[in-house]
């Protein structure tokens, strides 16, 4: 395995077309992962054409690098102006940006950046070493098992272990309410459409997803006064980069989260978004400072980040594996294999082994190429953060406007978001949280899917959720997190009482 | 209090219209022999109501008004017009085009709402749509709106 490695490094080293597609993958990606509304879906996409004409190595590594690229820029406007680039960077938001406007938007950048490449590294070891072995795991996931995996990210994600979860439990209930709108995806029943052609297809996460954060912001953001805007503006050159001290104190959330985004980014399906939801609620429950979360945090921003870019190597085994793609993501990736005339699957590493070997290496590479690049431009970003921080109302706007149109080219979408925009100032008003509510929005078509499903298949048998060993561990798992605090609660009240006594 | 109290109310608007829709979808599927379309948004939409009943509830019984953080008309008649804004963008947008209409928006809140000198709010804007035009129009090569432009 480790000398089919080297050879993969050897043929990409010593091709320079392999190398400048690489780069420009990387660029290209970061720009459009940095666009809101622009994922790794839209990117590779739109420049799939490119590669008809090119080489199976250099289209491969092309498609590769701007999945990659991406994952990282979608990062940089989450932190900056706390519109996320796409649905796996919203959970950079939640810590990067309130770590903006204390002023370190650098810092936030650069520690974002190392736990991204933290987290590709991550993915290119375990996609090197483990391919085989956990593709066979994945396909152990069932409905069931996944509905209860969904429940249980849920249930912890959204706070509803907090002292007073009223907020964060309706939060979340109408999150899932809206995310049933559109047609029955198992009888095709058009549901809470209210006769809306353009809801059919339901609410797109991007346009929701920049009306809650990007519309509220700039609403936000003129309530604040014109002298600071909020956000400090004297960023001295030493704050851009975290200590080396503050980058070891978040290995462990790195590392925890590469863990949960690999595993997440092998099983068919969820992907990216779940890993970093699922990295964030690991993060806050082991975290000290649960409080913090939300305001700042940097380990809320490293685990999911590295989290992230860690799904991507596990979201690529099964599609190399298997010729299942992970995610929707692998899923244009394999669409690219199969035009340049490869066939993913357990023969592609007998028919096509110096391709598959030299892609691993490039997407070792990649990752170098993005580190280099995302902290090389940390000073970059920090200062046009600092210059045109008094444009950035109607520039957030601006970009959030043509950002959606571009979603669906859909105006219906433009008038979606200014509605959730308002939402969510509202929700900020009267401190509801965000975070739930599109927690639950995103989660909550993938739960009501395998729930239906795993009932389908046990031909209504409520037990399959039992039956499972898997799903039954994370049902377990969910009532722990729900009991705990209470206990814990009633523990601490029984003691202060004796004491009193 | 004045704001949670009318959001609370506008919520339970939004989840009542929403149960009652779901009363309308089948809770099985007798085709499929399966769940319908109905059940889960019926329970969610169920628990929703109850739970903003028992909200408003707990809003309605405190008797102290807490201190509301007050926002000055000025800046609430700034954020209504940037909304109103943003609406007559998407008609304009059909006039003029996305480009322009998104050109007006941004020059009309840097001018009048941010209070920038014109000249500099101008040059801002136009340096923010040649960017634009470069990335959506020339590179990406997507179909924007160009109104009596096209």
């Amino acid at each position: 395995m480790l000398s089919e490695l080297l050879t993969g490094f050897t043929t990409m080293l010593s091709s320079p077309e392999a190398m400048l597609w690489c780069l420009i993958g990387v660029t290209l990606g970061t720009i459009i992962g940095a666009l809101p509304g622009l994922g790794p879906i839209t990117g590779m996409a739109l420049l799939l054409p490119l590669t008809f004409k090119m080489d199976q190595l250099s289209s491969l590594i092309l498609l590769m690098s701007i999945y990659l690229g991406s994952m990282y820029g979608g990062r940089i406007s989450s932190i900056l102006i706390n519109v996320p680039g796409d649905g796996g960077a919203i959970v950079t938001t939640f810590d990067g940006y309130p770590l903006a406007r204390k002023g370190k938007a650098g810092y936030a950048l650069t520690l974002s950046a190392i736990a991204s490449f933290v987290g590709g590294v991550f993915g290119f070891v375990g996609m090197v070493f483990l391919t085989t072995i956990l593709a066979r795991y994945a396909l152990m996931f069932g409905p069931a098992e996944y509905f209860s995996l969904i429940l249980f990210t849920l249930i912890v994600a959204c706070g509803l272990t907090q002292k007073n979860p009223l907020k964060p439990i309706i939060a979340t209930l109408l999150g899932l309410l809206l995310s049933t709108i559109g047609t029955d995806m198992v009888t095709g029943e058009e549901r809470l459409t209210f006769g809306f052609v353009e809801l059919w297809d339901g609410m797109n996460i991007a346009v929701i997803g920049i009306g809650l954060f990007g519309i509220s912001e700039v609403l936000f953001r003129l309530e604040e006064k014109a002298t600071t805007r909020g956000m400090k503006t004297n960023i001295k050159f030493s704050s851009l980069f975290p200590k080396v001290s503050e980058v070891v104190s978040n290995t462990g959330s790195m590392i925890r989260g590469s863990i949960i985004g690999f595993i997440v980014g092998v099983l068919p399906g969820p992907g990216a978004l779940l890993s970093t939801f699922l990295s964030y609620t690991v993060e806050k429950k082991m975290s000290k400072k649960p409080d913090e979360f939300g305001k700042g945090a940097p380990a809320g921003l490293s685990g999911p980040e590295a989290s992230n870019n860690a799904s991507v190597g596990g979201a690529l085994i099964p599609t190399f594996a298997l010729g299942i793609p992970g995610s929707a993501s692998a899923a244009i990736l394999m669409g690219g294999l199969l035009m340049v005339g490869l066939q993913p699957g357990p023969l592609l590493f007998e028919n096509s082994s110096t391709i598959v070997w030299a892609s691993f290496a490039g997407f070792f590479i990649a990752n170098v190429l993005l580190l280099i690049l995302n902290v090389a431009f940390v000073p970059a970003f920090a200062l046009l953060i600092q210059k045109i921080e008094l444009f950035l109302v109607p520039f957030i706007a601006a970009f959030c406007f043509i950002g959606v149109y571009m979603i669906n080219y859909s105006f219906f979408d433009i008038w979606l978001m200014i509605i959730f925009g308002l939402v969510g100032y509202f929700f900020r008003k009267t401190n509801f949280p965000l975070a739930p509510f599109f927690f639950a929005f995103i989660l909550g078509p993938m739960l009501e899917d395998n729930l239906r499903k795993a009932i389908l298949t046990a031909t209504g048998d409520l037990t399959v959720f039992f039956k499972s060993p898997i799903s039954l561990f994370f049902l377990i798992a969910t009532a722990i997190v729900l009991v705990l605090p209470h206990m814990r609660k009633n523990k601490t009240e029984i003691k202060s009482s004796s004491k009193h006594m | 209090m004045f704001v949670e109290r009318y959001f609370g109310f506008f919520l339970l608007f939004v989840c009542t219209v929403f149960l009652i829709m779901s009363f309308g979808l089948p809770v099985y599927s007798t085709n499929l022999g399966a769940v319908g379309a109905g059940l889960f948004p019926r329970i969610i939409s169920i628990l929703l109501f109850l739970f903003l009943c028992f909200h408003l509830f707990q809003i309605m019984r405190l008797k102290k008004k807490e201190a509301e953080e007050q926002v000055d008309k000025k800046t609430r008649f700034q954020q209504i017009f940037l909304i109103v804004f943003l609406v007559v963008t998407i008609g304009l947008s059909y006039v003029i085009g996305m480009l322009a209409s998104i050109g007006v928006f941004m020059f009309t809140i840097l001018a009048f709402v941010q209070k920038i000198p014109w000249f500099k709010a101008f040059t801002f804007t136009i340096v923010v749509l040649i960017m634009m035009y470069v990335i959506f129009e020339l590179w990406l090569d997507s179909p924007l709106p160009l109104g009596i432009f096209g």
